[in-house]
């Protein structure tokens, strides 16, 4: 009956045995319903470790997005996070894997770092010069570029997931209520209507403060920094970065800190979900 | 950087950008900005404007530039190759029992593989000498020969063929000496995780497509053949198996990550002897290498980096013992040495010792990043074949 009413809703899922896996955005929604946690094919950025599926879920949800290749040889890019600073992560298995997934569905496969996604994405106007951010889920990904070459990149694993399991950890709440409070109520402007919200806005300004601290870091140390000449634009996408208000209060961050790098503006990008992928798009088309 | 470089790189961004601006097609916009990047300077080798003025600019500041930039230089190292070998597609087929099986014929044997440091790697810009990212997928091969004693590949012989293969396979393990050994019967063993990595480069420098690689044991797989070299200008044999297993894993490592041909090299093309500032400090596979049957261009033509771009040199034992393949590579280097120097309107002597100044600070950067976790030894073929006076790093006994 269960599966039956799946197929109605078109809500996309997996039958394994007697298990039916739900999996896209609907997952986190019925996750709430039963008052479970959701399961991850991936974490801080990469796939998970400790869930044995993993892989057949990612390849379930690429083939729901993308149907059958349109011929062997089609180009498909995919974006890796840049190395988490200050942590000893390996990032070879999770490229390697994802490569490996995509070549066998017949696609011609390359890699773009995320960061310089959404530079490709949303930096055209400035020749692709600039810094891009995208705030995911398990990490922060910047990238700094000069006319389309990154110049420094790098990741933090301070993003969404953090702030939803800290808050939870806080108020006693599942991390999968506080990621729904998170995306439908939560602004920056205005005083938080409830303890959830009050610790998702102290978890916020951590991240946000954790990643403006990494800028200034990582850039100081890049000796590349004579290339640019003028001021660049930073440019905010990804789940993260939907709140109201999140782009002036990030903002300030950088305004405070004062970066190596001249910055002429602070702007959340058009349709910030898509921003990587619209990237990716960019680097496919401009490689064919 | 240097004035000069500072100058040639101001103009030739200011030229790219005002190309790139002109473009109302985003896609045409970043594709012209990323081909630039790629191949930065007119392959035809003419100097370019920016040349002619990073020479005035030389000729009236008289300021020595450490590091100065030269895009001759760069797509000068970007050699063309020889008809592209696009490695076929490659997949995992099972793993059964401890061993890979893959799509074009290649097992691997992952029983008794170790694990060594996760994989991390700076790769510098070669033509500015300046750091332009941190990767941690492999970006080349390097192949090794194990040095170890073997038996006459006879069939009477197989129990000392056997043995000697295990002796030797454990002492690789042990000491996390290369990712793969390939042994005289053609079995492909696993002895240091790929996504690790493992201690057979040590102090070491290649470059190709305008990227340098600065000590390659994290950049570059590291592949042994069983075998021994007795003569170094002859170098060493391989069993028909070898060949075909070496075939099939080059394949697959290069359908994996990639790998471009111009980064298949062999570990005398990369080795170096720092203090001395010496190339060819191990000298396996200094010859008879068979990139042809392995499915790769013959790479002994490429320039040797260490000697083009920091200026390293070699002595007679290496002029000697590598006349017949290396030569080519090493006179190569020195041309391109040569001609970076006078680019630059600085005597030979004064561009040596810019570079082996920036050498030397990468090198220093490269430990700080260790933390001195880093073990740089590898495990160098022994007697004559690493008789380098300097610089060596490990000197472990051959199999007997």
């Amino acid at each position: 009956m269960t599966e039956r009413a799946l197929a109605r809703e078109a809500i996309p899922y997996a039958r394994r045995d007697s298990t039916l896996i739900v999996h896209g955005d609907e997952s986190q929604r019925f996750a709430d319903l039963l008052g479970a946690e959701i399961r991850r094919p991936m974490t801080a950025g990469m796939l998970n470790p400790a869930e044995t599926d993993s892989t057949e879920i990612i390849l379930r949800i690429v083939d729901s997005l993308l149907g059958e290749p349109g011929g062997r040889g089609t180009r498909l890019v995919f974006s890796v996070p840049a190395p988490p600073l200050a942590a000893d992560v390996n990032l070879t298995y999770h490229e390697a894997a994802i490569r490996d997934l995509l070549t066998r569905r017949g696609y011609q496969v390359s890699s773009l770092n995320e960061g310089l996604a959404v530079v490709y994405a949303e930096l055209e106007g400035t020749n692709y010069s600039g810094i891009g951010v995208s705030f995911g889920g398990g990490l922060c990904n910047v990238c700094l570029a000069h006319l389309a070459c990154p110049v420094a990149s790098f990741s933090i694993p301070k993003a969404g997931d953090y702030i939803d399991a800290s808050a939870a950890a806080v108020t006693g709440e599942r991390p999968t209520r506080v990621c729904l409070e998170k995306e439908s109520g939560f602004r920056f402007n205005g005083a938080p209507p409830n303890k959830i919200q009050q610790a998702i806005g102290v978890y916020y300004d951590d991240m946000i403060q954790s990643l403006v601290e990494a800028m200034r870091d990582c850039f100081g140390g890049s000796r590349q920094l004579g290339r640019f000449r003028k001021p660049v634009p930073v440019v905010l996408s990804g789940g993260t970065a939907l709140p109201e208000g999140f782009a002036a209060r990030f903002e300030r961050a950088v305004t405070a800190a004062s970066l190596p790098v001249p910055i002429s503006e602070v702007r959340l990008a058009p349709n910030p979900l898509y921003s990587t992928a619209k990237g990716a798009l960019m680097a496919a088309l401009a490689e064919a | 950087m240097g004035v000069i470089g500072r100058a040639r790189e101001a103009l030739q961004a200011y030229r790219l950008e005002r190309r790139a601006a002109r473009l109302q097609d985003p896609v045409a916009k970043l594709r012209c900005l990323r081909r630039a990047q790629a191949v930065s300077a007119d392959p035809t080798g003419r100097p370019a404007p920016e040349a002619i003025l990073a020479r005035v600019a030389a000729a009236v500041l008289l300021v020595p530039s450490p590091t100065a930039s030269d895009a001759w230089f760069a797509a000068t190292l970007e050699t063309p190759r020889e008809a592209s070998s696009r490695p076929p597609e490659v997949w995992l087929v099972e793993e059964r029992d401890g061993v890979e099986y893959f799509s074009n014929g290649l097992r691997i044997d992952n029983r008794g593989a170790v694990e060594g440091r996760p994989r991390r790697y700076p790769v510098y810009d070669a033509d500015t000498l300046e750091l332009r990212e941190w990767r941690w997928v492999p970006a080349g091969i390097v192949y090794h020969t194990t040095e170890s004693h073997i038996a006459p590949f006879r069939p009477e012989q197989n129990p000392r063929l056997m043995l000697a293969g295990r002796w030797m396979l454990d002492y690789v393990r042990r000491n996390h000496s290369y990712h793969f050994v390939v042994d005289r019967f053609g079995r492909v063993h696993r002895t240091v995780a790929e996504e690790h990595a493992a201690n057979h480069a040590g102090a070491s420098i290649w470059a190709s497509g305008g990227e340098l690689f600065v000590n390659l044991n994290a950049g570059f797989l590291g592949i042994a053949f069983e075998t021994e070299t007795r003569e170094p200008a002859r170098g060493a044999e391989l069993t028909p198996a070898q060949k075909l297993a070496g075939r099939l894993l080059t394949e697959m490592l290069r359908a994996r990550y990639r790998i471009v041909e111009a980064n298949c090299v062999t570990h005398a093309q990369v080795s170096v002897a720092p203090a001395a500032m010496l190339v060819g400090n191990h000298l396996d596979w200094s010859a008879n290498f068979p990139f042809a049957e392995l499915g790769l261009a013959d790479n002994y033509g490429q320039p040797i980096a260490a000697v083009a771009i920091f200026g390293f040199r070699f002595d007679r034992e290496f002029q000697r013992a590598t006349r017949s393949a290396l030569g080519r590579g090493l006179a190569a280097g020195e041309e391109l040495f040569r001609r970076r120097a006078d680019s630059l309107g600085r005597s030979e002597p004064q561009h040596r010792a810019a570079v082996a100044r920036r050498y030397r600070e990468i090198v220093q950067a490269l430990r700080n990043e260790a933390r001195g976790k880093e073990d740089n030894s590898s495990w160098a073929p022994p007697r004559q074949t690493s008789a380098r006076p300097s610089d060596s790093t490990s000197a472990p006994a051959g199999l007997s």
